[in-house]
């Protein structure tokens, strides 16, 4: 499903010259679970924005469901964000003026959906994360597991086949954690690819895979001790 | 996303900075009111011009004197005389009447009492001219005119100063101009006017022409003619024929200044228009500021909200889709302050008009004029700062704090 060859980012501001990725190969199947581990600086994140299409690398290929999305244009890298996948991040990234609902419905309205249509489809999103009873609260009215919760249900909201999420607990107690990364583990059982950047170890143990970074190469690959899929 | 989400987005987004929002509406708003109630009070001043020389009649055109040296004065006012009124008649087609005009401040006097009038030297024409009823009595004659005779018009307000409700017709009356003291028999009075003033100077009282000339001026000479086109549109030829008799007859293109009423109205039509023009220009430079406004006002927006546009960007909004969603809340805001300014302009050009009594103008080609100048300044002060965000790095943007 994902195709990485050789992919290299590099970050030019004036006269530095950051090589953030440097020769990613890496191959995600349908339904995989991963967990992309590593020291800070390593380039983690830069890794999950190519694979969410947000950006593109500077060499290498990707191949996402069949299609070489590092030369596509903006439009259709919007599309595929659209269409294709949901993100998932550390500080929620609700948008703070919208209740919970509205913030659900923003990727459908992008998709071009009639207002029946999102309402329909952004409460069960909300229901199925428990927190329908939230819809017209403000983020900043409820609890952070509830925003990531909503934050969940926005990602999920147009059935994407890949859900991408960064720290997805770092903001959250190891509690509410917890219960967020059992949300994820129940997505991946129904088939969405999952694929999580973390520091954290409790997080990597639940992944099949565990992708170990540093210095934006791939250090080392294990396959996950306690599989409980 | 349709054009009414796209709008109420728009109006969520710019709630969530009332102050800002208001003050960027205000400016629009200072700006369209200005350039309505610049334009609408212009209109009405011509309005104005044209009620108060159309009262005069537009088919009028007069003749003076055009003195540059004592010795043109003397030569002029030597040909001024009543016949040559007669002459301009003859000599011009265009004109249907013509009447000269000789006027002098005098007294009034009946018994005790005394009243200040101009004294108006006319022919019987006059008041074909100048529209002049009778209420009382008769209108000067042809026969008058001719034996030089003693009778006198008086305006009503100083019929009733002098004769205090005694029908005046056949009274007699003392005039004073000058060193010269004449008695006069009253034999008309001409009906009220609405601008006459109750005493004092500026009432008129009209006497035969000759009369004047020959029987109370130390000069022989009159001092205008007055004369009357069948029709507006004669005017124009009528005073290039009275230019060429003139001149010929004067020996002098310069002699006399002709003129006519409706080139008088044209010539401050075109200066109400100049003005106007000069002051809408200047109105519309304070729409331009207010359009700076609205582009620093959106400037903000966009820094302020850099991580929302990375989000929506992450959700799959287009570049497109977030362009819009910036040039929508530019044009709401530009237009929100077109209609503010729209009523702020509605009420500064009818204060203004009922200030000075003025017919009221308010003029919808300059509403037209003004929403859509407000909602075109929207868009073009929006463009860069909506470009500005449509063309952000998803990635620099979710990053932004
Ligand atoms: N826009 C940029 N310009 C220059 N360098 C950048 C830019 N973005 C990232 N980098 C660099 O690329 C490298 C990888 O960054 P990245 O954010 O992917 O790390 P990370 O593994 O996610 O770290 P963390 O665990 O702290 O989130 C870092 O050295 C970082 O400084
Ligand atoms: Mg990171």
């Amino acid at each position: 499903m994902l195709k990485l060859e050789r992919i290299v980012k590099d970050y030019d501001a004036g006269d530095i010259h950051v090589r953030a990725l440097g020769g990613i190969d890496l191959h995600v199947t349908r339904g995989d679970y991963l967990a992309i581990m590593g020291p800070s600086g390593s380039g983690k994140s830069t890794l999950m924005h190519i694979m969410g299409c947000l950006d593109r690398p500077t060499s290498g290929s990707y191949l996402l469901n069949g299609r070489d999305v590092s030369r596509m244009n903006d439009a259709a890298l919007a599309r595929i964000r659209n269409r294709e996948i949901g993100f998932v991040f550390q500080q929620f990234n609700l948008l703070p003026r919208e209740t919970l609902q509205a913030n659900v419905e923003v990727p459908l309205m992008y998709a071009g959906l009639g207002a029946r249509q999102r309402h329909r489809m952004s409460a069960d999103a909300l229901r199925r994360m428990g927190i329908l009873d939230r819809a017209h609260h403000r983020p900043s009215e409820v609890s952070g597991g509830q925003r990531q919760r909503a934050a969940i249900a926005r990602a999920l909201v147009n059935s994407p086949s890949l859900v991408l999420a960064d720290e997805p607990t770092g903001n959250l107690d190891s509690r509410t954690g917890r219960e967020i990364l059992d949300i994820l583990d129940s997505l991946n059982s129904e088939g969405v690819t999952v694929i999580v950047v973390t520091h954290d170890s409790e997080v990597g143990r639940r992944a099949r895979r565990i992708i170990n970074l540093k210095d934006g190469l791939i250090d080392s690959v294990e396959a996950a001790a306690d599989e409980h899929h | 996303m349709n054009i009414i989400e796209t709008v109420s987005l728009a109006l969520r987004s710019l709630r969530s900075n009332n102050l800002r929002t208001f003050l960027s509406v205000l400016g629009v708003m200072v700006g369209v009111g200005a350039v309505i109630s610049v334009i609408s009070v212009g209109m009405s001043a011509q309005a104005e011009i044209a009620r108060n020389i159309s009262d005069l009649g537009t088919n009028i055109v007069s003749v003076l004197p055009n003195f540059r040296d004592s010795a043109s004065q003397s030569r002029l006012l030597q040909m001024m005389n009543v016949g040559l009124g007669r002459e301009m008649l003859e000599a011009v087609p265009a004109l249907s009447s013509v009447s000269a005009v000789a006027q002098v401040e005098a007294t009034l006097a009946v018994g005790g009492d005394t009243a200040r009038a101009t004294l108006m030297g006319v022919e019987p024409s006059y008041s074909k001219i100048i529209p002049t009823d009778t209420a009382f009595g008769r209108w000067l004659v042809i026969a008058d005119l001719s034996v030089h005779s003693q009778v006198i018009v008086l305006s009503s307000s100083i019929a009733s100063e002098l004769f205090r409700g005694i029908d005046p017709v056949g009274k007699q009356v003392w005039v004073t101009a000058g060193e010269r003291r004449r008695p006069f028999v009253v034999v008309g009075v001409t009906e009220a006017e609405e601008d006459e003033p109750a005493s004092g100077a500026g009432r008129q009282a009209f006497i035969p022409v000759t009369t004047m000339v020959y029987r109370l001026l130390p000069a022989r000479n009159v001092s205008m003619y007055l004369g009357q086109t069948r029709s507006a549109s004669d005017t124009d030829a009528a005073v290039a024929q009275l230019r060429r008799f003139l001149s010929l007859k004067s020996v002098d293109p310069d002699a006399f200044e002709v003129s006519s009423q409706q080139a008088l109205l044209d010539a401050m039509k075109k200066v109400t228009i100049i003005v106007t023009s000069m002051l809408t220009v200047i109105a519309g430079i304070s729409l331009v500021v207010s359009g700076l406004g609205i582009m620093n006002t959106l400037l903000t927006a966009v820094a302020e909200r850099t991580r929302e546009i990375g989000v929506r960007k992450s959700l799959g909004a287009r570049n497109d889709d977030i362009r819009a969603q910036f040039l929508v809340e530019s044009v709401v805001l530009s237009s929100l302050g077109g209609m503010a300014g729209m009523a702020l302009g509605y009420a500064g050009s009818m204060a203004v008009s009922k200030a000075l009594n003025w017919p009221p103008a308010f003029n919808w080609l300059s509403v037209v004029t003004a929403m859509g100048f407000s909602t075109l300044i929207g868009l073009a002060f929006g463009v860069y700062p909506a470009t500005r965000a449509s063309s952000m790095d998803p990635v620099t943007a979710l990053r932004c704090e």
